[in-house]
């Protein structure tokens, strides 16, 4: 009888454990960074070298035009413009414009998200974190604003 | 190491190899998914651009979500500060447009348009001429290539 009650002491004490600790670590794991915060954001953004926020996001809407996104939402006085295409799996996009003035400059910094790979099951969608991806992205954004400045 | 234990290291290895340039293949697709543009920036931009002689870019936006109205669209975000307007039509095809609008001098402004069927963008002129039409129908002003 007391192997018993040892069992399901140690069956619960298992349990327990099974959730990987308590709640608020858990919880707080879900929001910790999967990257290196400031190796990320390298990837993510690109300098402008102009203050002109307008036209950058007008530029973001017109790359985004140009790769078949519906756009989402716009919003000039926070710099956000969010994209969606509707693929077999969809993607999402992010684009923020700050203004940089005391360097003459603007960064726009995107995020995309997107599942992968997509050919497994049960994929969860997750934040891209390939450079190469948004190196291309950067080139296209670049080439739209200059597209864009020369009204095209 | 005798060939007892090798021999399904072998025969992974090698049923696994042929997936190796899949799963590449898989990563390169799904840039490109995210990518994607039908013709080069400038080519799509003068088949889905045209411009209006007209700078006052309140009546054009609002001529815009007639024009979506009457080709069967509801809207579904409009936001006049940056002249974007996003709408979607419902039938046998799912439509998604966006429409991007810019004064780009005290007399002229330019509207964008761009769009899915189903899951494949908008890259052939004629879906965008007739667009243009009712547009231009909507605002009484011709369309001008850009």
């Amino acid at each position: 009888m007391r192997s018993v009650g040892i069992f399901c002491a140690l069956l619960l004490i298992g349990l327990g454990g099974a959730g990987c600790g308590p709640q608020g670590e858990r919880h707080a794991a879900a929001l910790a960074p999967t990257e290196s915060v400031t190796n990320l954001r390298a990837i993510q953004s690109r300098r402008f070298d102009t203050v002109n926020t307008r036209l950058l996001m007008q530029a973001s809407i017109g790359v985004l035009q140009d790769m078949g996104y519906t756009v989402t939402e716009s919003r000039e006085e926070f710099g956000v413009v969010v994209g969606s295409k509707a693929t077999p799996v969809p993607v999402r996009v992010q684009i923020v414009i700050r203004r940089q003035p005391d360097q003459g400059s603007s960064i726009a910094r995107a995020t995309f998200q997107f599942p992968t790979p997509p050919q497994v099951a049960n994929f969860m969608p997750e934040t891209r974190t390939d450079a190469l991806l948004y190196r291309e992205f950067f080139d296209k954004l670049s080439q739209s604003v200059f597209l864009t400045a020369h009204d095209i | 190491m005798t060939y007892k234990y090798l021999r399904p290291r072998i025969l992974s290895a090698l049923l696994l190899a042929p997936l190796a340039p899949l799963i590449a293949g898989c990563q390169m697709d799904s840039r490109q998914q995210v990518l994607a543009t039908s013709n080069s920036q400038a080519a799509q931009r003068a088949i889905s651009t045209r411009s209006f002689e007209t700078g006052d870019q309140a009546r054009v936006f609002q001529a815009t979500i007639a024009a979506l109205q009457d080709l069967g669209f509801v809207v579904d975000r409009a936001d006049a500060v940056l002249g974007t307007v996003s709408a979607t039509r419902y039938g046998s095809n799912l439509i998604r447009l966006t429409i991007s609008l810019r004064q780009i001098s005290p007399r002229q402004t330019v509207v964008r348009v761009s769009g899915q069927i189903n899951q494949v963008a908008l890259s052939d002129p004629e879906p965008f001429q007739r667009f243009f039409e009712a547009l231009s129908q909507a605002l009484f002003l011709a369309a001008n290539p850009v």
